[in-house]
């Protein structure tokens, strides 16, 4: 065997929900993610980014900024180290 | 990140890293004896920032969740881990090399996930550009797909679903009471960061529990928000002259 394996990285075991009131919620106000539009996800989304070596990651959130027309955007951290 | 998810960054920052990582051994080792030393490094682990680096300079606790051998062929080790946000690999291929008695560095270095991100999903900036031509041409569906929702950065988080009613105040800054409470994750201790979402699943705000999932009986509050995602007025506010946040 050469996997070692330890704890629970993304929390598999806490996905468990616990429910303290039944209650409903009024469909006037919000929206389920999966309905948003494009135009929603832009100002509120994420995009995965296959970064290569040379740009920095600065480079490329100002090109998917300039792609995208949105004023704000940021990273957390690349894919590639 | 775009628009008001750039505020997620910190919650990526923690999450679970997943690398692909090649490192080169200082002598020779037996198959058997690699696969003990690495042993050694699973479960938490103590690692120090290295000199050159933003954070301070002191004994952090880490966690290595997974380590995978890959090849091993004469002295390169080609592995795959997985550990928790903030762990250096380089560092761990070093202590490995001390704890073997013959050194080793850390020669390349790919990161193929990160939290729920996964290199699978990512796009490059030319099918990205791409994308957006097709849309302003009318033909949105790759767009579609490559912009998704920032749920999805948290869906490892502990979760805390609210009251429609609670949601404003918390859009607000407000702290959260159990009684704004409908949901939670059973396993949530006092500090943990959690997702507060609504019935409908969006992501309200990021925060930090005060208590345990199992005291929530006690009543009080519950979350102190942190970072707030959701904009104000997206749902009918029920606060108002009760709690005054302070305008900045």
């Amino acid at each position: 065997m050469n996997v070692l394996r330890y704890g629970d990285p993304f929390g598999e075991q806490a996905r468990e929900m616990i429910t303290l009131i039944e209650a409903e919620t009024d469909q006037r106000y919000g929206k389920p993610p999966e309905l948003r539009t494009i135009e929603e996800r832009l100002e509120f989304g994420y995009v995965a980014i296959d970064k290569h070596a040379g740009p920095t990651s600065h480079d490329i959130v100002n090109s998917v900024r300039r792609v995208l027309g949105v004023e704000r955007a940021g990273h957390g951290g690349t894919l590639e180290a | 990140m775009l628009g008001r998810a750039t505020r997620l960054t910190q919650a990526i920052a923690g999450q679970p890293k997943e690398y692909v990582c090649l490192m080169r051994l200082h002598g020779d080792v037996k198959r058997e004896e690699l696969l003990d030393a690495l042993r050694e490094f699973v479960g938490e682990i103590y690692q120090t920032p290295p000199i050159r680096s933003r954070v301070a300079r002191r004994p952090r606790v880490r966690v290595v969740y997974e380590l995978e051998v890959l090849e091993f062929e004469g002295r390169d080790v080609l592995f795959k881990a997985l550990v928790s946000g903030g762990t250096y690999l380089r560092k761990l291929c070093h202590d490995l090399g001390l704890l073997l008695g013959i050194g080793a560095h850390m020669v390349e270095l790919r990161r193929t996930r990160s939290g729920p991100v996964t290199e699978d999903q990512a796009v490059s900036l030319l099918e990205l550009f791409a994308a957006v031509k097709a849309y302003r041409e009318g033909e949105g569906r790759w767009l579609e797909e490559f912009v998704r929702n920032p749920e999805e950065l948290v869906s490892y988080l502990p979760k805390v679903e609210v009251l429609d009613t609670a949601v404003d105040a918390v859009c607000h800054g407000a702290p959260l009471a159990v009684a704004g409470i409908a949901r939670l994750s059973r396993r949530i201790e006092p500090g943990d960061l959690v997702a507060v979402q609504t019935l409908k699943g969006e992501l309200v705000a990021l925060g930090r529990a005060e208590k345990s999932a199992l005291d929530v009986e006690e009543g009080g509050i519950f979350v102190n928000t942190d970072v707030v995602l959701m904009e104000r007025g997206t749902y009918q506010s029920y606060w108002k002259g009760r709690w005054r946040p302070q305008e900045i």
